[in-house]
């Protein structure tokens, strides 16, 4: 929990305390004098970036339950705004609270509007708060810090008066089924001799008030609180019971006080202002009369502070994401040094047990896979000589035939279909990527002489005698003597001379597959 | 609310301050998250080394036997130049050696740069490393057989693995009775000469 500077101001003092965690501390009182104000300054020096939460407890200040039509968002702020400045014309501390909503048929909003109606009390210590260059919270009427107790103290009477002594006076501030509804200041300046009576007749006083009011009815049940830290309004309970029986009075001293709240006793007897400086330490009420001017500085202090938080959350953030990756991390590293070693023992282990293999210059698979390619490879080669033997055994059986030129590949079938007529399926039994063999045969008829028929004859037994080799998978004529299919032009003369002309051809032979 | 100078002023240091917190943050959890991922991945690589070690270890006794039965056949490829860089000197003078063993007329050659074996399976781990070099053989024969003649007394020197892929036998004009002491063919053959690259052992 952040710090924060505690300050009560009455009219004749103030009472500074710090918050530091959940406790009060340098607790100081300061005459509203010049040389109080000077202490103050002094003070002040030792707390740089504070922010300052200031409750005045004076008479002049002002409470009034008002009744306004039920209206949302601008509206009602501005409806406030002119009830406001309507009501307190002469001064800049004011404020009110939405209490809540009326019972009746128009269900009107309920509102206190608040104000301290002379703010020079204020002015010698707000001057050395600026000039310490405080940040300013906030302004609280002591009446409204004492709402707080009801849930302290676990009060729950429907006409609870609460009574405390300060430094500024006898405070009694009344809550009409636990709302504040009016809050009194009786000072009592330099009065050292004021006995019960006196003290219960204030609180008669008020009553009458209430009851004047028709707050309360002369004999409804009243609960009364009695915060007593000096020890000065021990018989007020009696007194007060004495005067009006139908009082029910609870009654702390300084040792039920310090109880309850923790605060030592020794501040409480120094200083009677303690107990609400604590009050407003744990909550600050709602309604705060000070005007935008002077808690502009501790908006911006907030907002300045509000981005330090979210700078130090982004930082613990990341800082707990990376020690998460870190740990996960070196978690991982861990697992790899493990799994290092249980590597490095399979490495041994297979050292050991290769060491008694036969010296190999590789690895034993690719000894496998460098052998096992080198036979496929083998398998694989051919040579020409089974073409060129068919093609021998054919010519002769064909004694007319003159072989001119002989080709022989052996490669991808794709690769050899490069001849008219072949194709690649043709070559490869349409098995792109597998090795076969091809040959084309180019020769003429001897003794030719212009019979094209006969000639045709010739070739096409030669062509037979080949193809009825086992390994031949097909026999495509390229080229004839004579080109007689419809498609083709056919050009010549019957007039050409016997013997002049020649009856070549070509034909080309495709080996089956693993031939 | 409107923002004076004084405002801005008050935020100079908080702006400074948020900056550096989300730079830091940043790097912090860059840094870390890459560690992480790094540390990941090493992890990986180890799990996959440690499954390779574990296995290795397991089937030594059938790579025992493996090395057994192959080495001998590997040791003749390496022998052979099959594996290794090429020894195209020695093709060569094997190339001369073989023709004078034909008797024939000289084998004119033009060797290719080499290039890759393309005629082994895809899925073969060792195809990549299997290479040709294709050699034109150009020469003039008395007679067909002389052809077979040739390629006989080459791979009986045993220079390395070659395979025939493209052989022609022109008569090339000549006409007639043919001659005992001249070319009465002209052959050209293509060769190719397949290695692989050796691969050391690790």
């Amino acid at each position: 929990m952040s710090s924060k500077l505690l300050l009560s101001v009455s009219n004749d003092q103030a009472t500074a305390a710090v918050r530091r965690g959940r406790r009060l501390a340098s607790c100081k009182r300061f005459e509203n004098d010049q040389a109080g104000w000077n202490a103050f300054s002094n003070f002040l020096r030792g707390f740089r970036g504070l922010p300052v939460h200031i409750i005045v407890d004076t008479v002049e200040e002002d409470f009034r339950l008002e009744t306004l039509p039920h209206i949302r968002g601008r509206d009602r702020a501005a409806m406030v705004s002119r009830k406001l400045k309507q009501l307190y014309r002469a001064t800049p501390y004011y404020s009110y609270a939405l209490l809540d909503r009326d019972a009746g048929r128009r269900r009107d909003d309920r509102y206190l509007f608040a104000a301290l109606t002379n703010g020079d009390i204020l002015i010698p210590w707000l001057r050395a708060i600026e000039t310490a260059a405080l940040p300013v919270s906030g302004i609280y009427p002591q009446a409204l810090v004492s709402v707080s107790l009801i849930e302290r103290l676990k009060l729950r009477d429907p006409n609870l008066l609460v009574i405390t002594k300060n430094a500024a006076g006898l405070r009694q501030t009344f809550f009409k089924d636990l709302k504040f509804r009016i809050s009194r200041l009786t000072p009592l300046r330099n009065a050292t001799d004021i006995n019960d009576e006196q003290y219960a007749a204030e609180v008669s006083n008020t009553r009458m008030y209430l009851d004047a009011l028709t707050v309360t009815h002369v004999d409804d049940i009243l609960g009364a609180v009695i915060l007593d830290q000096d020890g000065s309004l021990s018989g007020l309970s009696a007194a007060i019971t004495r005067e009006r029986p139908n009082t029910r009075c609870q009654y702390l001293n300084i040792s039920d006080i310090h109880a309850r709240f923790g605060i030592p006793i020794a501040d409480l007897e120094a200083f009677g202002d303690v107990l609400h400086l604590y009050l407003l330490g744990e909550q600050a009420p709602a309604l705060n009369l000070a005007p935008s001017y002077l808690t502009r500085s501790y908006k911006r202090f907030a907002a300045t502070r509000w981005v330090y938080a979210a700078s130090g959350a982004t930082l613990i953030g990341a800082t707990a994401w990376s020690g998460y990756n870190v740990y996960r991390a070196m978690d991982i590293d861990q697992r790899t040094v493990i799994a290092r070693q249980q590597t490095e023992d399979y490495q041994a282990k297979y050292k050991q047990v290769a060491a008694q293999f036969p010296d190999a210059p590789t690895t034993p698979d690719n000894l496998r896979q460098t052998v096992e390619v080198a036979e496929q490879i083998r398998a694989a080669i051919r040579t020409p000589e089974k073409m060129f033997s068919m093609v021998s055994h054919a010519l002769d059986t064909s004694p007319d035939i003159e072989l001119k030129r002989i080709e022989w590949h052996y490669g991808d079938a794709s690769a050899n279909a490069v001849k008219p007529g072949a194709s690649a399926s043709q070559l490869s039994g349409g098995d792109p990527g597998r090795l076969v063999q091809s040959g084309i045969v180019s020769g003429e008829v001897t003794r030719f002489r212009g019979d094209y028929r006969a000639a045709m004859n010739i070739i096409n037994h030669f062509v037979q005698q080949i193809a009825r080799e086992d390994a031949v998978s097909d026999v495509n004529i390229l080229k004839l003597p004579l080109d007689v299919r419809s498609e083709a032009a056919l050009t010549g003369s019957t007039a050409a001379a016997a013997g002049k002309e020649k009856a070549q051809f070509e034909i080309q032979i495709v080996f089956r597959s693993g031939a | 609310m409107d923002l004076t100078s004084k405002d801005l002023g008050a935020f100079k240091t908080p702006a400074i301050a948020v900056t550096v917190a989300i730079a830091v943050s940043l790097a912090m959890i860059l840094f870390s998250s890459n560690q992480h991922v790094q540390s990941e991945k090493q992890y990986g690589n180890q799990l996959a080394a440690l499954k390779e070690a574990k296995n290795r270890y397991q089937r030594s006794g059938e790579e025992r036997e493996t090395v057994m039965h192959y080495i001998l056949a590997y040791q003749q490829l390496e022998k052979i130049g099959f594996i290794g860089a090429e020894r195209r000197l020695n093709w060569v003078e094997d190339l001369r050696e073989a023709n004078a063993q034909a008797g024939l007329f000289g084998v004119d050659y033009q060797m290719m740069a080499q290039e890759p074996y393309t005629y082994v399976a895809k899925d073969n781990p060792i195809g990549d490393r299997i290479k040709q070099s294709k050699m034109r053989l150009s020469f003039g024969l008395l007679h067909e057989a002389d052809l077979m003649k040739l390629f006989r007394a080459l791979a009986d020197r045993q220079p390395g693995l070659f395979s025939i892929t493209e052989c022609s036998l022109d008569r090339a004009g000549r006409e007639g009775v043919p001659s005992p002491r001249q070319a009465n063919l002209a052959a050209q053959c293509e060769l190719s000469w397949v290695t692989i690259v050796r691969k050391e052992k690790s």
